[in-house]
């Protein structure tokens, strides 16, 4: 099968030099594909941004604090008394965003708060702030001293790399609560009885629905990350592109994950956050924003995508998912999710939001902006991810 | 008919009296407790609703001065960070009033009502950046 509009990433890069470039959000790409079809759409069109902002567990920081004096072989480390994994090079350690700072109450008083974290360390270095950072090692003819403290901000640092294993999850769970207890999870709390719902995706403004099977999302790609930017380092852990996909091409679970790193002394904490889940943990609340190139009208077709067209199945977290129980209670479109009711069993159940599809919309507004300014380029995947084994070039597209 | 709803402390000896009961008695006051935290002979603290006419909550009111209630309005009690929220929704399932709302279904942004807010302090524990936060009795955070 042949496209019929065929573009290059070096063209549209062209075109962004020349200010000529049209770009414009995964909302606005809804109306002009509906209206113009997808050939037109991707004639009209050179790139639609996307965005997503949610709690990402899967995050961290890898941070390298300059040699001291005398040199120290860090084994353990910690930042304002969170530890990080020092079984790397001397003064490298990688800082988790669920990591809990040391003395932390934890849940032994049911749900606990988990003031502080790996993700409020990360995200008091990019404000600026002051971290106590604590180093011990035992000590080598080469790297003597056995202990170091001392305050730092991030410009003391000589590499704070956001490095991120899974981020950008493409779809997720709906989650319910079917025993007769209030549980605290990292779905939120979820109410006895099914009392209330939670999801936890933009949708259609989310990355991986607007490329659902990674054709122009790869390993390179030059994306928006927490204010700065970043790149798709890899596919993401759990990466799982065979989950069973509805008419659309659109995986109805989990599915596509991306692994991520970026510079965090160019991020901003308006689009990194640390998160307290209650009950739950710490975590990272991570913005990113993802352009993609629209080099064909399957490309357009894939970017017109709507919340009534992506599905996600409802389970519980009370019982199920716990006990690795594999039990759904239904499938719901984004749209239904989004309107603040579903039906489960006959019964409405009202839903709220975990992921920020407010700020998802910011984001993908503020990279159009970057693009249109010339500040950001596209780049060509070095490598495409884990593909699907249900992909063939123009299967699913209807225009 | 108005609906108020304040914050009164009460200090050690107006604890152990039946005060609530005789506002409701003597001013034809309909009240909702919302939240109490209070025990004979010790300080407390609750939140009460107050329903009537204009006339009966202010002599209401006087009346619980005069019997060393402290009152203040729970309207600035709960307050939110509008520079830490990011319209994520955590709060939405457990705000009890609808204070916390979506309103917009297009633009999904969550807002904050102050004036329907009972102070229950859900939120504040929920929400995962602490952008909802609590004023003390004496304007301090908590
Ligand atoms: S939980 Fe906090 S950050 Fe999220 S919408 Fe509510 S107030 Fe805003
Ligand atoms: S304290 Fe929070 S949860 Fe409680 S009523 Fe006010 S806004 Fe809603």
């Amino acid at each position: 099968m042949e496209f019929k509009v065929n573009k290059t990433i070096d063209e549209i890069n062209e075109k962004i030099k020349r200010k000529e470039v049209v770009v414009v959000n995964a909302i606005e790409m809804i109306d002009i594909v509906r209206k113009h079809g997808c050939i037109e759409a991707a004639k009209k069109v050179d790139v639609v941004t996307t965005g997503t902002f949610g709690t990402m567990c899967s995050s961290g920081a890898l941070i390298n604090f300059w040699h001291t004096k005398p040199k120290i072989k860090a084994s353990k480390v910690w930042f304002n008394d969170v530890e990080a994994y020092g079984g790397v090079a001397a003064v490298d350690c990688y800082l988790g965003a669920t990591a809990v700072k040391e003395g932390d109450p934890l849940n032994s008083i049911h749900p606990g708060r988990f003031n502080y974290g790996g993700g409020h360390v990360i995200e008091d270095l990019i404000a600026g702030k002051k971290v106590l950072l604590r180093a011990e090692g035992y000590g080598t003819d080469c790297y003597p001293a056995k202990e170091f403290e001392k305050e730092i901000t991030i410009s003391d640092l000589r590499d704070a790399t956001l490095l991120n294993p899974r981020n950008v999850y493409q779809n997720y769970s709906v989650a319910i609560n079917t025993t007769d207890k209030t549980i605290y999870t990292y779905m939120g709390v979820l109410k006895p009885n099914i009392s209330n719902a939670t999801y936890s995706s933009a949708g259609e403004l989310s990355p991986l629905f607007n490329d659902p099977f990674y054709r122009t999302i790869g390993i390179g790609t030059r994306i928006f990350l927490g204010g700065g930017i970043g790149y798709v380092i890899y596919q993401g852990t759990q990466h799982d592109p065979d989950v069973e996909r509805n008419e659309r091409g659109l995986p109805k679970s989990g599915a596509g994950t991306l692994a991520v790193a970026g510079d965090m002394k160019q991020m901003n904490t308006k689009y990194i956050k640390g998160a307290s889940i209650l009950g739950y943990g710490v975590s990272l609340s991570l913005g990113i924003g993802i352009p993609i190139p629209i080099i064909n009208e399957e490309m357009a077709f894939f970017c017109g995508v709507s919340d009534e067209d992506i599905q996600a199945y409802i389970y519980d977290y009370g019982y199920d998912y716990p006990n690795k129980i594999n039990k759904t209670y239904g499938l719901v479109t984004y749209k239904e999710l989004r309107s603040g009711t579903i039906i489960i069993d006959g019964k409405e159940v009202p839903t709220t939001p975990l992921s920020s599809y407010y700020m998802a919309l910011e984001i993908a507004e503020e990279l159009k902006k970057w693009i249109l300014d010339g500040k950001f380029y596209l780049t060509n995947p070095a490598c495409l991810i884990g593909q699907s084994s249900d992909y063939e070039p123009l299967k699913y597209v209807k225009c | 008919m108005i609906a108020k709803k304040v914050l009164l402390k009460f200090s050690k000896k107006a604890a152990g009296r039946p005060i609530i009961c005789e506002l409701s008695r003597k001013y034809d006051l309909t009240f909702n407790v919302m939240e109490a935290k209070i025990s004979p002979k010790k300080e407390g603290l609750m939140i009460l609703e107050l329903i009537g006419t204009e006339n009966a909550y202010n002599s209401g009111i006087e009346y619980l001065k005069e019997n060393g209630v402290e009152i203040s309005s729970i309207e600035d009690r709960v307050f939110r960070d509008d520079d830490l929220c990011y319209h994520c929704g955590y709060c939405l399932s457990v705000c009890p009033t609808d204070a916390l709302i979506i309103d917009d279904r297009q633009t999904m942004k969550v807002s904050f009502y102050k004036d329907k807010c009972i102070a229950c302090e859900l939120c504040v524990k929920v929400c995962p950046t602490k952008a909802m936060k609590i004023r003390g009795l004496d304007g301090d955070l908590i």
